[in-house]
């Protein structure tokens, strides 16, 4: 969506509405002509404003795809395929995804493929995103969870429709509700953004260590359950 | 300026052309300043692939063909004298 495009096709069609209803009930055919002509520029822009995919987001989704491939190839060799959770390790200087099957020491694990007390693990560094959203998104007093997750996977990201959180003790079920079409398409895969986003802005936010306990996909919503370590 | 801005640009520059040009002609037409507006869009969609690639034109396309198709339909009857 493209706000600039949106709001000046609102404003064209707007126009050329009211002058559309001056040109019928004034029987000036001309005036209605010019505004039929001009309601065609402002529909133009309003389904340019709705629709609009930035040049490179097809490139990068493509891309993304291909390294999503080659991230559940690495998990599959691993054998980390079929029975492996998902913890963030939190820490001030690098906050990591990792891909495991057992209970492993956040503190020793570091980014790329290891194995750490026999436990093999694959973890990905997740600075980036958390950083680039920190200069948008406080974390501070009186903000909730539920709308800290709500203005980046709804607002910004529009991952899902709504999201909704539950509390128990440590335990959180943050359940997004109505997912969007590209988010359930990227949910297919073992490996992919939205599995690890969720936790890790959650990480962020607590600043602490998350171990993801259960996800499932139920109709067009996804729960996810996760502890705060 | 971004490509997209300059193609939008343009486009509005040519539907002015056109209006413009219509006035001076004196067409009184509604329907007339309609179906050319559909053809420029069209015409102009086709040739210049930017706004295509960039937004989702589709639904757009079916409500301005099925306008464009209704207007010529209109015209026909009308020249046949069928209404």
């Amino acid at each position: 969506m493209e706000y600039r495009y949106l709001l000046a096709g609102i404003n064209i069609s707007l126009i050329s509405i009211v002058f559309i209803v001056f040109g019928i009930f004034s029987g000036n055919s001309i005036v209605l002509g010019i505004s039929l002509s001009t309601l065609v520029l402002g529909v133009l822009l309003i389904t340019i404003g709705l629709t609009y995919v930035p040049p490179l987001h097809d490139l990068l989704k493509t891309y993304s795809n291909d390294l999503t491939m080659f991230a559940n190839k690495l998990l599959e060799d691993s054998g980390l395929i079929s029975s492996h959770e998902i913890r963030i390790c939190y820490n001030k200087d690098i906050i990591q995804a990792v891909f495991t099957n057992g209970a492993i020491d956040c503190r020793k694990v570091l980014p790329g493929i290891g194995i750490v007390d026999n436990v093999p693990y694959i973890s990905f560094p997740v600075k980036d995103i958390v950083s680039i959203l920190e200069t948008e998104y406080s974390i501070g007093e009186g903000i909730e969870l539920r709308d800290y997750l709500k203005d980046i996977l709804v607002n910004r990201y529009i991952v899902s429709r709504d999201i909704i959180v539950d509390r128990e003790n440590s335990v959180f079920k943050i359940e997004l509700w109505s997912l969007t079409k590209d988010a359930k398409e990227l949910l297919n895969k073992p490996v992919n953004p939205i599995r690890i986003i969720v936790p890790v802005f959650v990480s962020r936010f607590f600043e602490r260590n998350i171990i993801v306990m259960d996800e499932e996909i139920i109709g067009n919503n996804y729960v996810i359950k996760m502890r705060v370590g | 300026m971004e490509i997209m801005d300059r193609e939008i640009i343009i486009y509005a520059i040519l539907l002015t052309i056109v209006i413009i040009s219509f006035i001076l002609i004196g067409e009184t037409r509604p329907d007339v300043y309609l179906s050319i507006s559909i053809l420029i869009y069209f015409i102009y969609t086709s040739i210049s692939r930017n706004i295509r690639l960039r937004a989702k034109l589709t639904v757009l396309d079916i409500s301005l063909l099925t306008v464009f198709s209704v207007i010529v339909v209109y015209r026909i009857l009308t020249i046949l004298e069928w209404i």
